[in-house]
């Protein structure tokens, strides 16, 4: 029975996933309209079959925005989320195999940033550099990365005082092949959950800084800055409701397989 | 009471955090004595005094300047300490008068925001653990999973366009009574709720089945009293421990709100100073932020260690 | 024996575990009793349903995970063992409950002496903290007072059991269920603890009904003895017919692998007891791991009277002479 619902639920989320990411990558395809052409004659154009879900203040065509705007919106995620998690896990993965005083520091300065509130961070490095989704980018991989090194390297440390660590070293394997060919499949179920349920996060926090304005420049569309678009136009609901349901939608999938995936992993282990 | 381990325990996340702060300090000093429009300019700026050579070496030579960055920076400090943080360049007005002002908002909803996450998860927790595998259940659940993935900028007009525009309950924007308050401080506590109606949900469940609880009814207390004197109190441990991971958040959470909201706080005010390059507002607020942050901190950890006796007597929970 | 002699008698109590539509039988048909200021032991492997019957009868099994059927009566009176609000009637009032191990038995939250306090009105807390202090100087804690504030990680496991003893009979009981005090404690408290429930026993009068898996505890503490085999009373009657001269081969087994009581080497029993929900079939459960199991024994089998008051579930395993021969 629960495993049944968990893989419905699961492959609806991942339906979702896949069907959002698909309709972005085709936007060229599914749109022919140019997301950032602006057309005051056309303001608040309703539903029509020349814009399928109508037009934004400046006659711009809310379809393709959304389907532009999802591909910065989840193509700068999912970037954040991957060089972090690649950066973080190489990172975790020496540290726990080195230990040591860098270990010492990596986990006293994780245990430091993990609650430290991002937005300093991030007005820090935007402040410096100045405004731009390359700087944010740059400001929530240098907050994530430690994240996944934290993570991997409790799970390396796990991984090696395992026997069959012991094994491997005695048929003569060399660390860097044991790290690689041993340890590092044995954590990617784990670090993928973190990871699906941080993709989430970083999502949030992009669009929410292109939200403030920090982020995506106009007129580039993007989900979090159509919604702030949309704030002034409160009574035209559409313009901030279809990028705020692709957002939540994103999140919520990406949560429930992270939840799945984690749930799963535990079951085995017990 | 205390002993020597809960102690050093305490001493050395208030040392990384001093570590941390310290970083910070020197970054928002960096922030204004590298970037465009240096100080001196900046100096000249606020004194409306024209921009001719001579003055800015004037000026640079009576604000130390030419003395090398650590001593600089030791000087600023000093200033910082006594509170003089320099104009902003928006206003003219004193950075720190400014600051406190914004403060009063902020805090307001902040506290405010923290008071619904501690009430409302603790009353969805416990009906949610109360049900558990029945419908109730199933709808906290599934309000969970919504709540932690809503952006807060969507959900704050979504509010806004139903409370206020819709049924005209609430009012839309500003900050002059405490009807104001409502719908921004529930929108920045919102995720909160979902994430510790989760973590209850499963502490309160956890609890109920320890052999404590057990000999608790068999002592003949009602499952209401077992609830309310031991359930619920050994549940909240891990609420408070996260408790203080989770200020950061909050604080962070209130810019976006604020600027929903119109909300008058201190995370407009430094999305407006980034915006305008109002380096002495950013790098007040950078600095402030932080102090708070550190000493909410330290204080949440101090209050989870006297709530928990296991804590304050040395041991690990 | 006489109905008047008895305070605590069961009826047909079952427990069933809900899984899904399912029911899975955990405890099945027992019917036993407890005699006034006596002691009735229960003994049976771990995972057989001792600790479930002890909770079932102070109606402590979560209703949503478990169904119990039967009756319980304490003296006269019937409990309510399946409405929760009547149970706390006499939870803690007529039946108190020591459990398995003292040290997760307390809040980690509260201090000793506000577990002794707690649900009193302050005009109490001076008379009910010389009582504590009093019952536990009798039970041989030298400092009662010093107790008093401490936290129970701050304890051993020796002196809980004991604070939980007394803190469940200041609660005035008529029936103690003490469900493996002993397990969780060395030799000498052990003797200790024995020594305290013997005196609560003679001097308080209170019955007890003492579950446990040594049969050292039991055969010096009960006056009757209960045999229980996966979920089911396999044999019992008074100690000395029980314990000398089994007539369930599986009394012989758990008698034989306890070290000490004969001179053979010690036998321990093949195999393990079914888990819950494990298919037995209809007929005797411990035939797969009897060493005298026959045909007759795959037939159901009753608990049958063998010798006056000595009860057993077996048809075909006579005693010791039998055994012999076999």
């Amino acid at each position: 029975m629960r495993k049944r619902g968990r893989k419905v639920t699961a492959a609806c989320c991942a339906g979702c996933l896949t069907f959002l990411a698909a309709a972005c990558l085709l936007a060229p395809v599914l749109s022919s309209c140019d997301p950032n052409l602006v057309n005051p004659l056309k303001k608040f154009a309703g539903m029509s079959r020349e814009h399928p879900l109508g037009t934004d203040y400046l006659g711009r065509d809310l379809l393709a925005r959304l389907l532009w705007g999802g591909r910065n919106t989840l193509g700068y995620a999912a970037a954040v989320t991957a060089v972090s998690a690649v950066i973080g896990t190489g990172v975790g993965m020496i540290s726990g195999f080195l230990g040591g005083a860098a270990d010492r520091l990596l986990m006293r300065g994780s245990d430091v940033l993990r609650a430290f509130p991002g937005v300093v961070l991030v007005l820090i490095i935007v402040s410096i550099l100045g405004a731009g989704i390359g700087n944010v980018c740059i400001a929530l991989l240098l907050t994530r990365w430690i994240w996944y090194a934290r993570m991997a390297r409790n799970l390396t440390r796990e991984e090696l005082s395992r026997p069959s660590i012991l094994a491997g070293r005695l048929a003569g394997s060399g660390w860097g092949a044991i790290l690689i060919h041993h340890v590092f499949p044995a954590i990617l179920p784990q670090m993928l959950s973190v990871l699906s349920v941080d993709f989430g996060g970083a999502l949030l926090s992009i669009s929410g800084y292109s939200f403030l304005g920090l982020g995506i420049l106009p007129p580039e569309p993007e989900w979090g800055m159509m919604i702030s678009d949309g704030r002034s136009y409160m009574d035209k609901p559409g313009m901030m409701f279809w990028p705020g349901i692709c957002i939540l939608i994103v999140v919520i999938s990406v949560n429930v397989l992270g939840d799945l995936l984690r749930d799963i992993l535990e079951e085995k282990r017990t | 009471m205390w002993n020597n381990f809960a102690l050093r325990q305490i001493g050395r996340q208030l040392t990384g955090l001093l570590v941390l702060l310290f970083f910070v300090s020197v970054a928002a000093f960096v922030l204004v004595r590298l970037l465009p429009g240096d100080a001196a300019t900046a100096y000249l700026n606020s004194i409306n005094a024209p921009l001719t050579e001579e003055a800015i070496e004037e000026v640079e030579k009576e604000l130390g300047l030419d003395a090398p960055l650590p001593v600089q920076y030791g000087k600023w400090m000093i200033q910082v300490f006594k509170g003089d943080l320099g104009f902003s360049y928006q206003t003219g007005r004193p950075v720190t008068e400014e600051l406190s002002e914004d403060l009063r908002y902020t805090g307001a909803l902040a506290l405010t925001a923290l008071g619904w996450v501690l009430v409302l998860s603790l009353i969805l927790g416990t009906f949610s653990a109360g049900h558990s595998g029945g419908a109730v259940d199933m709808m906290i659940r599934i309000f969970t999973f919504l709540g932690s993935a809503m952006p807060k900028f969507w959900l704050g007009f979504l509010a806004v366009s139903l409370f206020s525009l819709r049924w005209k309950l609430l009012p839309v924007q500003g900050a002059a009574t405490w009807k104001h308050l409502i719908l921004p401080s529930l929108t920045l506590a919102c995720s909160y709720i979902a994430t510790y109606t989760k973590l209850l949900r499963n502490s309160i469940l956890e609890v109920q089945s320890s052999p404590f609880v057990l000999h608790a009814r068999s002592r003949g207390f009602s499952k209401r009293f077992v609830l309310v004197r031991h359930v619920i109190p050994n549940a909240m441990t891990p609420v408070f421990t996260t408790l203080g991971l989770h200020l950061g958040g909050i604080l962070s959470g209130s810019v976006i709100v604020e600027n929903v909201f119109a909300w008058p706080g201190l995370g407009r005010m430094c999305v407006d100073a980034v915006a305008a390059r109002n380096y002495p507002m950013i790098q007040g607020y950078i600095l402030l932020l932080s102090v708070i942050f550190v000493t909410a901190n330290m204080l949440c950890d101090l209050a989870c260690a006297a709530f928990h006796p296991r804590l304050r007597a040395g041991g690990r929970t | 024996m006489k109905k008047e002699d008895v305070i605590l008698q069961t009826e047909n109590l079952s427990v069933s575990m809900r899984a899904g539509k399912e029911r899975i039988p955990a405890v099945k048909d027992v019917t036993l009793s407890l005699k006034r200021k006596g002691c009735t032991g229960i003994i049976g492997e771990s995972g057989c349903g001792k600790s479930l019957t002890c909770q079932a009868v102070l109606g402590l099994l979560e209703p949503k995970k478990w169904t119990v059927t039967g009756k319980v009566f304490l003296e006269d009176e019937e409990v309510p063992i399946t409405d929760d609000r009547s149970m706390d009637r006499f939870r803690g009032k007529k039946l108190a409950f020591a459990a398995q191990n003292p040290m997760a038995a307390f809040d980690p939250r509260m201090t000793m002496g506000a577990h002794f306090l707690e649900g009193h009105s302050r005009r109490e807390w001076d008379a009910i903290r010389k009582d504590a202090g009093e019952r536990l100087a009798r039970m041989g804690i030298c400092e009662p007072e010093s107790l008093w504030n401490r936290y129970s990680f701050e304890l051993s496991g020796g002196q809980l059991q004991r604070v939980l003893i007394a803190l469940v009979l200041g609660l005035h009981p008529k029936v103690l269920l003490a469900d493996e005090p002993t397990t969780a404690l060395d030799q000498a408290t052990e003797e200790e603890l024995l020594r305290i429930l013997e005196d609560c026993q003679n001097q308080e009068g209170i019955s007890i009904l003492l579950v446990s898996h040594d049969l050292d505890v039991i055969s010096r503490m009960a006056d009757t003895v209960y045999v229980m085999y996966a979920g089911q009373i396999v044999e019992c009657g008074e100690k000395e017919a029980v314990l000398g001269n089994p007539l369930h081969p599986y009394t012989g087994g758990l008698m034989r692998s306890r070290p000490g009581f004969s001179k053979e080497r010690l036998k321990a029993m093949n195999g393990y007891p079914p888990r819950l929900g494990e298919s037995t079939g209809s007929g005797c459960a411990f035939a797969p791991r009897c060493p005298f199991a026959k045909e007759v024994c795959k037939g159901e089998q009753v608990l049958r009277e063998m010798t006056p008051g000595h009860f057993s579930r077996c048809s075909c395993f006579r005693g010791q002479g039998e055994e012999k021969h076999g």
